[in-house]
């Protein structure tokens, strides 16, 4: 029992106790009623024996007055006990005197000492006893003097010594009424209030029997509620699953199909194109990505992958996805790494990518002008452990104070009209925490309503071990000592370009203004190379160069220009590159390299061949495939994809045709869709398993991603898994093992080459 | 306020109280009115008894005025005993009823344990001059009035100083032939007598 719940106790018992003698005062009051009835009436009793009427009738009235008139006088004082107390002893006096000193009278002393006790109020005692002594006393002093009018008592031999022992005695009576007013106030009155007391108790004990017993079904309320919501989320994964499936079957063939397009004979600005429509696509995706891992981050099956990526690829990727958007809004994209970063990181990059996609497109969605920055730092290293720390710093419309706080709740922005204006699902900040605390760091957001906003988050990550693919430029120390001039009316631009012209030994020069460059030309012609921004207030990058040309410098000039500037194809001959900003570090470098070593390095420059569809493929790789798949436009992209490798797969409708086709020849590979009608991939993989021989290897092929898909298909017996849309590299991958495996196990058997079956 | 109040009232009811007792006190201490036809008779007056009290010695005789309904009367009922316990033998002990009730002699003895006659004969207190009760009558051995009075100063007869009819009796006794008795001896205190029915 706490402080509190026994103080709320005792004075429960002080309620109950005053309650108590509240009753035991009322209940006395109606007995008293009676008795001083009954004494009056014996005073008129009495009265026939001596003819003391006036005694009886006056002496008795004037009591019952006395008791009455204060009881109803001061209601609320128990006065009229005490005045009772004399009255009872006055009618011991009365009676006394009306039996002209009767010594039985004097037990009415002791009677009224008795009904007292009624009152359970030892002190009522007090005035009686005071009474009955000073009566006894003075008139038995009198009489023993011979005072005349005084007939005390008929006894001749009552002394002092006497009268003093009976008083004595009578006081011993008295004391003792008194202690059993006492003791029944105390005791009764405080095991009354116990019984009370546990009666409450009782009560209470009931009550919250009975609030158990609501709790009881609370619980099994919310048990059941708690059910529902389970199979509401079972339902609610389903259909995420289900939608997942319905948007990636069609983004297959449309990233697909941009696949097979980036094989073909393109030039360098389709492919640019072709490249963004890919990156949108992917970004597309990602929105779907976004919603399947907000309900992954419900459920707590967010896990992190550990696998190599390399950051500067990671962040151009993201870059890229924003370049033609920043265009459009004509916002500066700049980004910025810390040069002591490792190359290659182990980690999720895949994630990494999704933060800052959400990040990134969060700035550039509230932003109107001026620039989306991303800068990327090293915050610390322990071993191989490295905080990295990332900001996202924009010129946008910023966010009130008060609202920031709201800024990583689910579905929250900052207000409705910002939701109407910008659009958005809410999800990519919530996400994006989730992940940064996942990757063990935390995310935070500084801002300035009007003047810009500055989202930040660490990461912690290990470096990795692996380098990364070598760059095929020259060495920085052919670098050293070249003068770079550099023009371009955003600062941050001309600082971040600067800083990494230093990193390659070269000696920068930067200019915000074309005039201030023009004048640093003619006045010094030292310079090897000049760098120019194509945007810039008075002058822009193409009368720059022509000024420059005009003036007779032929120091190369690189071309910064928006993605889907036709500066190169208007000003032939102007510029010794163009390249689209932001300037990608490698593409920048190798740029440079190109201008400034033209002729050795004019193959090293351009870009690799993505061309990874190589016809031959097939015949180092050789297998018999059979693809399943109901949806035609799926089943035309991949067969096109395994056409250019070289492939003749049979292709079946579903997963019935597949069974037969499958028991009618043996494949090395079936490319099994999971949802198909009639049969599906994952029955037609359990017949096909259960029906003996050869096995082939058969690979899910499907847009389901989740987890529980996953495991079906390998419940099922399937040996891979292949997620739509497709990665062509992944799909050459797992060709080449299947392929390698076959090798093997045929070897082993010592069963002839594959030449024969294979296409 | 209502306190002082209270306690005026409570006084006023305590004095008012007291009055009736001192009220009540003060009547008992009056002397019995005289009747208006009342008979002075004199000590040393010869008195012609009945012939219910002609006890044939020669006894002093005590007459005892009696009225079983007056308080006064019963008060002195054991004097009067102690006296005859003590003196049967020297003196002619009666109890003169002087009642409106139809008593008889023989009840009277019983309920107060008389053994001495009870005679119920009004016209003895007017030969006596008796006009109240309880009072003494004390005759010498021939017949005349030697003390007619009270018992006792107390009503209740326990003042030894003042136990007149014990005096008056140890007189008569002794022969004396008067008695120093002081003013409350001879003065009739208590009831009236009653319309006799005897």
């Amino acid at each position: 029992m706490d402080s509190t719940t026994t103080g709320a106790s005792f004075h429960d018992i002080h309620n109950t106790l005053e309650a108590y003698r509240f009753d035991v005062n009322k209940r006395s009051d109606r007995l008293i009623n009676y008795f001083l009835l009954a004494f009056f009436a014996s005073g008129l009793i009495l009265a026939f024996f001596y003819d003391t009427w006036t005694i009886a009738i006056g002496v008795g009235g004037l009591n019952l007055l006395a008791y009455y008139s204060i009881k109803w006088g001061l209601p609320g004082s128990n006065l009229y006990q005490y005045v009772l107390s004399v009255c009872l002893g006055i009618f011991m006096a009365q009676f006394i005197y009306q039996m002209h000193g009767m010594f039985e009278m004097h037990f009415f002393a002791y009677i009224g000492s008795a009904i007292l006790i009624t009152y359970q109020n030892w002190k009522l005692q007090i005035p009686m006893l005071i009474f009955v002594v000073l009566h006894h006393m003075c008139l038995n002093y009198l009489q023993s003097v011979g005072y005349g009018g005084i007939y005390f008592t008929t006894f001749d031999y009552l002394e002092t010594q006497t009268i003093i022992f009976h008083i004595l005695l009578t006081a011993v009576i008295f004391f003792i009424c008194g202690l059993w007013s006492y003791h029944l106030n105390k005791y009764n009155g405080t095991q009354l209030a116990m019984l009370s007391y546990i009666r409450e108790k009782g009560e209470y004990q009931d009550a919250l029997e009975k609030l158990n017993s609501e709790l009881k079904l609370s619980n099994r309320e919310a048990v059941n509620a708690r059910q529902d919501a389970e199979r509401a989320a079972q339902a609610k994964s389903i259909f995420l699953a289900t939608m997942s499936h319905e948007i990636r079957t069609p983004m297959n063939g449309v990233l697909g199909m941009t696949s097979l397009l980036t094989e073909t004979v393109l030039n360098e600005e389709q492919k640019d194109y072709v490249n963004v429509i890919n990156t949108s696509g992917e970004a597309l995706l990602n929105v779907i990505n976004d919603i399947l891992d907000y309900s992954k981050i419900e459920s707590g099956h967010l896990d992190l992958e550990e696998q190599n990526f390399e950051l500067h690829k990671c962040v151009e990727d993201v870059i890229d996805l924003f370049t033609k958007r920043a265009t459009v809004q004509k916002l500066d994209l700049l980004y910025e790494i810390d040069h002591n970063l490792p190359e290659m990181l182990i980690g999720d990059g895949f994630r990494l990518r999704q933060i800052l996609i959400n990040l990134i497109s969060n700035a550039m969605k509230f932003t109107q002008k001026g620039e989306v920055h991303l800068n990327i730092q090293q915050l610390a290293a322990e071993g191989s452990i490295v905080t990295i720390l990332f900001e996202i710093r924009d010129t946008g419309i910023g966010i009130p104070e008060e609202k920031l706080s709201r800024l990583f709740k689910p579905f929250s922005q900052v207000d409705s009209s910002n939701t109407r204006k910008f659009g958005g699902t809410g999800l990519g900040l919530v996400i994006s925490e989730k992940l940064v605390n996942l990757m063990q760091g935390s995310i935070s957001v500084r801002s300035k309503q009007d003047e810009g906003t500055v989202f930040s988050f660490t990461i912690k990550v290990i470096a990795s071990t692996d380098s990364a693919p070598l760059p095929v430029f020259t060495d920085p120390v052919q670098n050293m000592g070249r003068k770079v001039l550099v023009i371009d009316d955003n600062h941050t631009n001309l600082r971040i370009l600067k800083s990494q012209l230093e990193l390659w030994n070269f000696s920068p020069t930067v200019c915000s203004s074309p005039e201030d460059a023009l004048q640093l030309l003619s006045a010094s012609s030292g310079f090897d190379l000049i760098i120019t921004d194509m945007q810039m207030p008075d002058m822009d990058g193409a009368d720059l160069a022509r000024n420059i040309k005009e003036n007779n410098i032929d120091t190369p000039i690189i071309l910064l220009s928006s993605v889907g500037d036709e500066s190169k194809h208007k000003h032939p001959g102007l510029f010794a590159a163009v390249l689209n900003k932001p300037a990608k570090t490698k593409q920048l470098r190798g740029v440079i390299q190109q201008a400034l070593h033209l002729q050795a390095t004019s193959n090293q420059v351009k870009e690799k061949s993505t061309n990874v569809l190589i016809s031959g493929f097939s015949a180092s790789h050789p297998l018999q495939i059979l693809l399943a798949e109901d949806h035609p436009i799926n089943l035309k992209l991949a067969m096109r994809v395994l056409h250019k490798l070289g492939y003749d797969p049979d292709s079946a409708q579903d997963g019935l045709e597949a069974v037969e086709m499958c028991s009618r020849r043996n494949y090395d590979l079936i490319l099994m869709d999971v949802l198909m009608p009639g049969m599906d991939g994952l029955e037609a993989t359990r017949i096909i398993r259960s029906s003996g021989g050869i096995q082939p290897r058969i690979i899910a092929m499907t847009a389901n991603v989740m987890s529980e898909d996953k495991n079906a298909c390998f419940t099922a017996g399937m040996d891979d898994y292949l997620s739509k849309p497709f990665d062509i590299a992944a799909l050459l991958e797992l060709l080449t093992k299947t392929s390698a495996g076959r090798i093997k196990n045929r070897s082993a058997e010592g069963l002839p080459g594959d030449q024969e079956n294979s296409v | 306020m209502r306190k002082w109040i209270a306690t005026v009232w409570l006084t006023l009811l305590l004095a008012i109280i007291f009055s009736f007792f001192w009220y009540n006190q003060f009547v008992y201490s009056l002397p019995t009115p005289v009747p208006v036809n009342y008979h002075t008779v004199r000590t040393g007056e010869k008195i012609r008894l009945n012939s219910n009290l002609n006890f044939n010695n020669r006894k002093p005789v005590f007459l005892h005025f009696f009225n079983p309904d007056c308080p006064c009367s019963r008060f002195n009922i054991g004097q009067f005993k102690s006296l005859v316990k003590k003196y049967h033998r020297q003196v002619n002990f009666a109890v003169v009823l002087q009642s409106a009730k139809p008593y008889t002699a023989a009840e009277v003895q019983d309920r107060f344990g008389i053994t001495v006659p009870v005679v119920s004969d009004s016209t003895v207190a007017a030969s006596c001059g008796v006009y109240s009760t309880p009072q003494a009558v004390l005759l010498n051995p021939q017949g005349e009035l030697y003390y007619r009075g009270n018992y006792n100063k107390s009503r209740y007869c326990t003042d030894a100083k003042t136990s007149y009819a014990h005096i008056a009796l140890m007189g008569i006794l002794h022969q004396q032939t008067t008695l120093q008795l002081d003013q409350y001896a001879l003065k009739a205190y208590g009831c009236t007598l009653p319309n006799c029915v005897n």
